[in-house]
C-alpha cells in the first residue's frame, strides 16, 4: 500500500520511545559515571568501562554466558517448532490434556525448577539415590555447564512453541495440502513446507531466547554456585559485593553491553527474515484445517512429547512437589518417615499469601490483557510501514530486556524516582505495570508481528477499495485475522508477567505483593520447604486455570 | 464524456521503470481489456487508478473528480475512490460470512438496506443459497463470485477487474468467460479489465489495449488488434502463429518478399522493411493451409508429427531447418506436404 | 560482659513493676508518635519472624499504623540513599543485618541521633554514637548433616576445623560449604572477622581451599544441601536460621564454635530523612525493651536484653556453651573493609590461599 506520512504510526512509535528510553537513559548515563547519578560529587568518567573491561571475571561471564544462551537457543527452537507442529498441525494423541502441562515452565520460578531438579537429580536427589542403588552409579552430574544449558534450553521450549503454534494456527494449509497431494509424508511435509512457512516465529523467538540467555539467573545460581559457574547475572551480584557498596556504574557497564548485543541480534534477525511477502499465508482463499496424519509414527511421536514433558515438566516438579510434603530429603533418609503437610500449614501463617497470589493472578490477567492491547497498537503500527522509523522500532524494542533483572530493577525504581511528574504513579500498581510491560515488550509484541505478517496486503486493500478507512480496516480486517496471535501473546504474558519479580522489586509495597516477593523473602531466610509449598499451589492454580483457558480457547477457535 | 482518463503515467517500482507513460480513455459502459505479457506494467496501472499505489507523473481523472493529478499534487485515497476491484486471489474475509463480506461495503456506508441489497445481488449472481458459507467452504468458481457481488453491490461506476479468469480451471473458464460478459453488459457497468490471456480480453473487451514494457503499444477493437496489428509484438502476442525469419528481397506496392535458406514467400509488408534488411514473417496458425499440391507462395513440407486436439489436429512440418505448424480437420496420412501461405495473410514486419 | 550499674537495674526493676512492663519512651515521645500516626520500617528480617512483633506494637500504640517492607538488605541501602537524593523522605526505621551497609548510612550522615531510654540494658558495643543501635544476638555456627556426621568427627573448633580437613582431604572434598565473601556481603564480613580472631587464619583458608569449599551466595541454597547430605557441614552459618531450621528438621546439627564465636546483630537506626521520627523513636524502644526482646527471643532470634529470660538469650547462651562470644563491635571497625582498595586486596589474598588464583 502506498506511504503516506500516518501521524497515528508515528505517535505510536513517540509513545513507545517515551516508554522505553527514560530507564535506559539513566543506565547509560550511569555507566559513564564515577559515582551514583544523584549524588553531587559523581563525575563523568570512563572507570567503570575500564574496570569492567579489565576483569577476568567479566571476560568468564561474558564466555559463559555467549555459550549457554547459544546452546539454549540451538536446543529450544528445532524442539519447540517440532512440539507446536505436532500439537497444532497433526492427529497427536491427547494433544488436547498435555498441551497445558508444556507451558509449565514459563510460569514457574526459575530457582524453584533448579532446586526441583536438585531435589530429583541432584547428586542425592531421589532418582538419583534410586538409579545407584539400583545400577550402581547415576553417570550425570547436575552442576556444569552443559546441564545448566541443557536444562535452560528445554524449560525455554514453550516461548519457541506458543510463538510457532499461534503461527501455524493460522496458517492456511492449502500449501501443506498441495504437498500431501504430492506425495509428501507428514514429515516432509514438515520439513520442507509447515517449517519454512513459520520461519518468522523461528526467527523472532530464537533471537528472543537468545536474548533471555543473558538474563538467565536462577538456574545458573542454583546449578551453578556450587562449581563457581559464573554468568553474566551472577556476576553482578559479584561486582555488588566486590567493592562493599552497590556499584551502580559497574551494573550499569554490565548492562549496557548486554543491550548492546541487542543490536547485533536485531539485524540477523532481519537479514535472515528477507522479504516478507514469502510468509503470507492468508489470503482470502480459504481452505479448512484436517490435521495432518501421523500413522504409525504416532506412538513415536507421544514418546518424544512425553519424554520432553518428563526431562523438563515432570523430574524438576517431582522434585518441587516432593519437597513440599517432606521435612527432610537426602542421602540417609527414608522419605516414607517424613511426610507431612507442616509446609502448607505455615504457609498459612504468612499473612500476605492470601494476597499475594491474588495480586499475582491479576496482574497476569488484566495486566497482560493490558499490555497485549499495547503491543498489538505497536505491532499494528510498524505492520506494512516501510519507513526508517519502523526499523528503529524494530531496534529499540529489544533493548530493554537487555538489562539484567537486577538492573532493571534500580532502573525503573529511579525513574519513578527522579522524575517528579511520575512520581505519584510509584506507590500505585500502574509503576509495576509499566515496568513489565516495557521490559517485556518484544517478546508479547513479535508474536503479533509475525502474526500480521501472514495476513496478506490484498484482504486489507479489498477493504480499502470498499471503502474502508484504516481505522476501520484494522478493526474488520487486520485485528480479527491476528486473533491466535492476540491469544497467543496474551497466554505469554501472562505466564511472564506472574512469575516476574525482579523488575519490580522497588515498586512493589505491602498490599501489592506478588507470589515472587513471597518466594523472595522465603528464600532469603532458607526456607526452601516453604517455597515449594507455595510453588504446589501456584503450579495448581495456574495450570488448572490454563487448562481450563485452552479448553475454551480451542472451541471457540475451531 | 469519457468516464475514464488516464494520461501520462508514469511509475517507477524501485530501480525499472514500470509505466513509462501510459494514457487512454475509457467510455461509459464500454469494457476495456489491458492485455500484456508480465511485465507490461498492466497491473501496476490498475492498482494506480484504484488508488493502491501512486504514480509518478501523469494524471487520472473520472468523469469530473480528479483522482490524481501529479502536477496539482493531488491524490485521493483509495478508500474515497468508489470503485470496485476484483482481486486476483478473490481477497474475501476468511472470517466473515459470503453474506457479511458482500454487505460489508453498504455497513460502511450506513445504508439501512445493506442486507437486503446484499442479498439481491447475491441472488442475481446465482449464490443465494450460499449466504452463510464462510469462502474455504465455496468452490474457486463461487469464491469469484463472491468477489464480484462485493464489488459491484455499491454500484460504483466503474469496476476493476485483476486476471479474472486466471484462476479458474479451463472448463469453468470457458463458462465464466461468457458468464462474466453478459452480467456486466446486464449491469451496465462500465469495467477496465487486466489480462495476460488473449482469449480472456478478446471475449470480454469491447476495446483492448495492449501493453508492452510499460507502453501502449496497440488500442483498438479486439477484432483490429487480432487481424490487423501494427506491430511485430502486437502480431505475435495474439493468436497462435507461425514464425519465418529472412530477408526482405523486394517490396512492391505495399507487398514484400521475403526470402530465407531454400524459401521465398510474398507478404503483406507492415513494418517499414528496406529491401536488403531482415525481416520476420508472421502468420496464423488457422491460415496455413495444407495442400496435396503446390502453386503460388507454396512451400514443400514434410510431415514430423500430429497431435490429436478434439476439434482438430495440431500438426509440425519442416521445410529446411525451419518448423511450421498448421492445423487440419482430420489426421494427416502422407510424409509430404505443401503449405501455402496467402500472401495478405503472411505479415513481414 | 553486662556492664549494668547497679543503681539503674534497680530503677530499671521498679520501672518496670510500675509501667506495666511498657517500653521507656518518653511521654511527649509517645504523644508526638501518636499524632504522626504511622510508622514505615525498612528491614531485612522476614515478615514471618516479625509478625508476633508488629502485633503486640499495634496493642502497646494502636493509633500508629505500621508499614513494614520487607526487602534484602542490599534492596534497602539502594532505596535509602536514592530516596533520600530525590528529597521525598524515605523509611523511618531501618532495621537490616549488614552491619557494615548500616554503619556506612551512619557514617555518611543518613542517621540522625536519638538516645534510647531502653539503651541502658544494652552491652557496651551494642550501639554507636546513639545512631545505630544492635538489637539482636545472633551468633555464628557451624551446622552439619546428623545422619551422615559421626558425633565424634564433628569438629568443635576452627582450628579442630582446619585440622580436620588438612588430614583427611578425600573425606570433606566438596562437602563443606559457606558464604562465598566474593559475591556476599554478610559472607565478606564473616571471613574478615575470622581473619581478625584466628591466629592461623591462612592455614585455616588453605584447608578450606583444599577441601575444595563450596561457596554460596544464598543461605537456602547451604541449608538444603546440607541437610540433604550433599555436604556434610556448613560453616559462618545464622544460628538463628539453623536454630529455625533445627525446629523443623531434627537431623541438622549445631556447633558453637569453642575458640570463638562471632555474633552478629541487626542493627537498627532512624534517617534524617524520616517523615515519623517519633513513631520511629518509640518503635525502637520497643524493639530494645524487656517486652520486645521477649519476643524476639520467641522467634528464634536471640535476644540481647540483659534481663530477658529464657533459652534464646545471650545470658543463657553464655551459660550453656560457656565459650567465646565475640560480638562485632557496632562501630567504625565495620567501615574498615568498605574500602575498595582493603577490600580488593583481602579479596586476592582469600583468592590465593584457597588456591583458585
Amino acid at each position: 500500500m502506498q506511504e503516506r506520512p500516518s501521524w497515528g504510526r508515528v505517535a505510536a512509535v513517540l509513545a513507545t520511545a517515551t516508554a522505553i528510553l527514560p530507564p535506559l537513559a539513566i543506565i547509560v548515563y550511569q555507566s559513564v559515571l564515577d559515582g551514583p547519578f544523584f549524588q553531587p560529587s559523581a563525575k563523568l568518567s570512563l572507570s567503570a568501562f575500564r574496570f569492567v573491561m579489565a576483569d577476568a571475571d567479566f571476560h568468564r561471564a561474558l564466555g559463559s554466558t555467549l555459550l549457554v544462551a547459544t546452546g539454549m537457543t540451538a536446543v529450544a527452537v528445532p524442539l519447540g517448532a517440532l512440539l507446536a507442529f505436532l500439537f497444532v498441525r497433526t492427529d497427536l494423541p491427547g494433544r488436547r490434556l498435555l498441551e497445558p502441562l508444556l507451558l509449565i515452565p514459563i510460569f514457574l520460578s526459575p530457582v524453584v525448577i533448579a532446586f526441583g531438579y536438585v531435589v530429583a537429580v541432584g547428586p542425592v536427589g531421589f532418582v538419583t539415590l534410586l538409579f545407584r542403588e539400583t545400577f550402581g552409579t547415576a553417570p550425570w552430574n547436575l552442576y556444569t555447564i552443559a546441564s545448566v544449558t541443557l536444562i535452560a534450553g528445554l524449560t525455554h521450549i514453550p516461548h519457541v512453541y506458543l510463538y510457532t503454534a499461534s503461527t501455524l494456527r493460522a496458517m492456511n494449509v492449502d500449501l501443506e495440502e498441495a504437498a500431501s497431494v504430492a506425495g509428501a509424508s507428514t514429515a516432509r511435509i514438515a520439513l520442507t513446507v509447515s517449517i519454512p512457512m513459520v520461519r518468522p516465529a523461528l526467527l523472532y523467538s530464537g533471537v528472543l531466547v537468545f536474548f533471555l540467555g543473558f538474563e538467565l539467573f536462577g538456574l545458573p545460581l542454583i546449578l551453578g554456585d556450587p562449581e563457581g559457574l559464573l554468568v553474566l547475572s551472577t556476576y553482578l551480584f559479584k561486582l555488588t559485593n566486590r567493592l562493599g557498596v552497590p556499584s551502580y556504574q559497574l551494573m550499569a557497564v554490565v548492562a549496557v553491553v548486554i543491550m548492546a548485543f541487542a543490536f547485533p541480534l536485531v539485524w540477523v534477525q532481519r537479514r535472515l527474515m528477507g522479504g516478507a511477502g514469502r510468509f503470507v499465508s492468508i489470503r482470502g482463499k480459504g481452505v479448512s484445517h484436517a490435521p495432518l496424519r501421523l500413522g504409525r509414527w504416532r506412538w513415536v511421536a507421544l514418546a518424544l512429547v512425553l519424554g520432553w514433558l518428563g526431562a523438563t515438566v515432570v523430574i524438576p516438579l517431582a522434585g518441587v512437589f516432593l519437597r513440599a510434603f517432606v521435612t527432610n530429603w537426602g542421602e540417609g533418609v527414608r522419605l516414607s518417615e517424613v511426610l507431612t503437610v507442616g509446609h502448607f500449614t505455615e504457609l498459612l501463617d504468612y499473612p500476605n499469601l492470601i494476597r499475594g497470589v491474588v495480586n499475582t493472578l491479576l496482574i497476569g490477567v488484566v495486566g497482560g490483557a493490558l499490555a497485549v492491547a499495547c503491543y498489538a497498537g505497536i505491532a499494528l503500527a510498524a505492520h506494512r510501514w516501510q519507513s526508517r522509523w519502523a526499523k528503529v522500532l524494530d531496534y529499540l524494542v529489544m533493548v530493554p530486556r537487555g538489562m539484567p533483572g537486577l538492573v532493571a530493577g534500580l532502573a525503573f525504581f529511579w525513574v519513578f524516582l527522579f522524575i517528579k511528574p511520575i512520581a505519584p504513579l510509584r506507590a500505585t500498581p500502574l509503576s509495576l505495570w509499566i515496568a513489565y510491560s516495557v521490559v517485556w515488550l518484544a517478546y508479547g509484541m513479535r508474536l503479533i508481528s509475525s502474526a500480521l505478517l501472514q495476513v496478506g496486503p490484498e484482504l486489507e486493500e479489498a477493504a480499502l477499495t470498499v471503502g474502508a478507512s484504516r481505522g476501520r480496516i484494522t478493526r474488520d480486517v487486520t485485528v480479527p485475522l491476528i486473533r491466535f496471535g492476540l491469544l497467543g501473546s496474551w497466554l505469554l504474558v501472562f505466564l511472564i508477567f506472574v512469575r516476574e519479580y525482579s523488575t519490580g522489586v522497588y515498586l512493589l509495597g505491602p498490599g501489592t505483593e506478588v507470589i515472587g516477593s513471597l518466594i523472595v523473602s522465603l528464600w532469603a531466610t532458607g526456607a526452601m520447604d516453604t517455597i515449594s509449598a507455595l510453588s504446589v499451589i501456584n503450579v495448581v492454580l495456574v495450570g488448572l486455570g490454563l487448562l481450563v483457558a485452552l479448553q475454551l480457547g480451542v472451541r471457540v477457535n475451531e | 464524456m469519457s468516464e475514464l482518463v488516464v494520461s501520462g503515467v508514469h511509475k517507477r517500482l524501485g530501480e525499472t521503470q514500470v509505466l513509462k507513460g501510459v494514457s487512454f480513455t475509457l467510455e461509459k459502459g464500454e469494457v476495456v481489456a489491458l492485455l500484456g505479457p508480465s511485465g507490461s506494467g498492466k497491473t501496476t496501472l490498475l492498482r494506480a487508478i484504484a488508488g493502491l499505489d501512486h504514480p509518478d507523473a501523469g494524471s487520472i481523472r473520472l468523469g469530473d473528480r480528479v483522482f490524481f493529478d501529479a502536477d496539482a499534487r493531488r491524490a485521493v485515497p483509495a478508500e474515497r475512490r468508489g470503485l470496485g476491484l476484483v482481486f486476483q486471489s478473490y481477497a474475501l474475509w476468511p472470517h466473515r460470512t459470503v453474506l457479511e463480506n458482500v454487505e460489508y461495503p453498504l455497513r460502511l456506508r450506513k445504508d439501512p438496506k445493506a442486507r437486503e441489497r446484499a442479498l439481491s445481488v447475491l441472488r442475481e449472481i446465482g449464490l443465494e443459497g450460499m449466504t452463510a458459507r464462510y469462502p474455504h467452504e465455496l468452490s474457486g468458481g463461487q469464491q469469484q463470485r463472491v468477489a464480484l457481488a462485493r464489488a459491484i453491490v455499491y454500484q460504483p461506476p466503474l469496476l476493476l477487474l485483476d486476471e479474472p479468469l486466471s484462476n479458474l480451471d479451463a472448463k469453468l473458464r470457458e463458462e465464466a468467460r461468457v458468464w462474466l460478459r453478459e452480467l456486466i453488459g446486464r449491469l451496465q457497468i462500465s469495467a477496465l479489465c487486466v489480462t495476460h490471456d488473449q482469449l480472456e480480453a478478446l471475449a470480454l473487451a469491447d476495446r483492448v489495449l495492449l501493453l508492452e514494457h510499460g507502453r501502449v503499444e496497440q488500442e483498438g477493437a479486439p477484432e483490429e488488434i487480432y487481424d490487423r496489428p501494427r506491430t511485430l509484438f502486437a502480431a505475435e502476442f495474439m493468436g497462435s502463429n507461425n514464425r519465418l525469419q529472412g530477408k526482405v528481397v523486394e517490396r512492391r506496392d505495399g507487398m514484400a518478399r521475403i526470402a530465407g535458406a531454400g524459401w521465398e514467400l510474398w507478404g503483406q509488408l507492415r513494418g517499414d522493411r528496406p529491401a536488403g534488411s531482415e525481416a520476420t514473417a508472421i502468420i496464423r496458425l488457422e491460415r496455413t493451409r495444407i495442400q496435396q499440391s503446390g502453386g503460388q507462395n507454396c512451400l514443400a513440407a514434410k510431415l514430423e508429427t500430429a497431435v490429436y486436439l478434439g476439434e482438430r489436429w495440431d500438426a509440425l512440418f519442416r521445410i529446411g531447418d525451419v518448423r511450421v505448424r498448421a492445423w487440419a480437420p482430420s489426421a494427416p496420412e502422407q510424409s509430404q506436404y505443401f503449405l501455402f501461405f496467402p500472401p495478405e495473410s503472411l505479415w513481414i514486419f | 560482659m553486662r556492664q549494668i550499674k547497679a543503681s539503674l537495674f534497680l530503677i530499671v526493676l521498679a520501672r518496670a513493676a510500675l509501667a506495666g512492663d511498657r517500653p521507656a519512651t518518653a511521654q511527649e515521645v509517645i504523644a508526638a508518635a501518636e499524632q504522626e500516626g504511622k510508622l514505615v520500617i525498612y528491614s531485612t528480617t522476614d515478615t514471618i519472624f516479625v509478625g508476633p512483633l508488629l502485633k503486640d506494637f499495634n496493642s502497646l500504640y494502636p493509633k500508629i499504623s505500621v508499614q513494614y517492607d520487607d526487602l534484602n538488605s542490599t534492596e534497602l541501602y539502594n532505596r535509602v540513599i536514592a530516596e533520600v537524593a530525590a528529597g521525598n523522605g524515605s523509611g523511618d526505621l531501618l532495621w537490616s543485618s549488614a552491619m557494615d551497609l548500616q554503619l556506612k548510612l551512619a557514617n555518611d550522615a543518613y542517621a540522625q541521633a536519638y538516645l534510647s531510654p531502653e539503651a541502658t540494658h544494652l552491652p557496651s558495643w551494642a550501639s554507636w554514637r546513639n545512631e545505630v543501635y544492635a538489637t539482636t544476638y545472633e551468633p555464628i555456627v557451624f551446622v552439619y548433616n546428623k545422619r551422615l556426621l559421626k558425633a565424634e568427627d564433628v569438629p568443635h573448633s576452627h582450628a579442630c576445623l582446619a585440622k580436620s580437613l588438612s588430614a583427611d582431604p578425600a573425606k570433606w572434598r566438596g562437602k563443606v560449604a559457606s558464604y562465598d565473601p566474593e559475591r556476599s556481603g554478610i559472607g565478606f564480613l564473616l571471613i574478615t572477622q575470622d581473619s581478625r580472631l584466628d591466629p592461623d587464619f591462612a592455614a585455616t583458608a588453605r584447608a578450606y581451599g583444599a577441601a575444595g569449599v563450596k561457596l554460596y551466595t544464598s543461605i537456602g541454597a547451604m541449608l538444603e544441601r546440607i541437610q540433604s547430605g550433599e555436604h556434610l557441614l556448613g560453616f559462618n552459618i545464622f544460628a538463628s536460621y539453623a536454630t529455625a531450621r533445627q525446629w523443623k528438621d531434627p537431623s541438622i546439627g549445631i556447633v558453637y564454635p569453642k575458640d570463638y564465636s562471632l555474633v552478629m546483630s541487626r542493627i537498627a537506626l532512624i534517617p534524617r530523612a524520616a517523615k515519623h521520627p517519633n513513631a520511629a523513636k518509640a518503635f525502637l524502644d520497643y524493639l530494645l525493651s524487656r517486652r520486645g526482646q521477649e519476643l524476639l527471643a520467641r522467634s528464634a532470634l536471640f535476644s540481647l536484653h540483659d534481663e530477658v529470660e529464657g533459652e534464646m538469650t545471650a545470658s543463657a547462651l553464655m551459660k550453656k556453651r560457656g565459650g567465646n562470644f565475640k560480638p562485632l563491635p557496632v562501630g567504625p571497625s565495620l567501615l574498615v573493609y568498605l574500602d575498595q582498595a582493603k577490600r580488593l586486596d583481602f579479596l586476592r589474598r582469600w583468592q590465593r590461599a584457597l588456591g583458585t588464583k
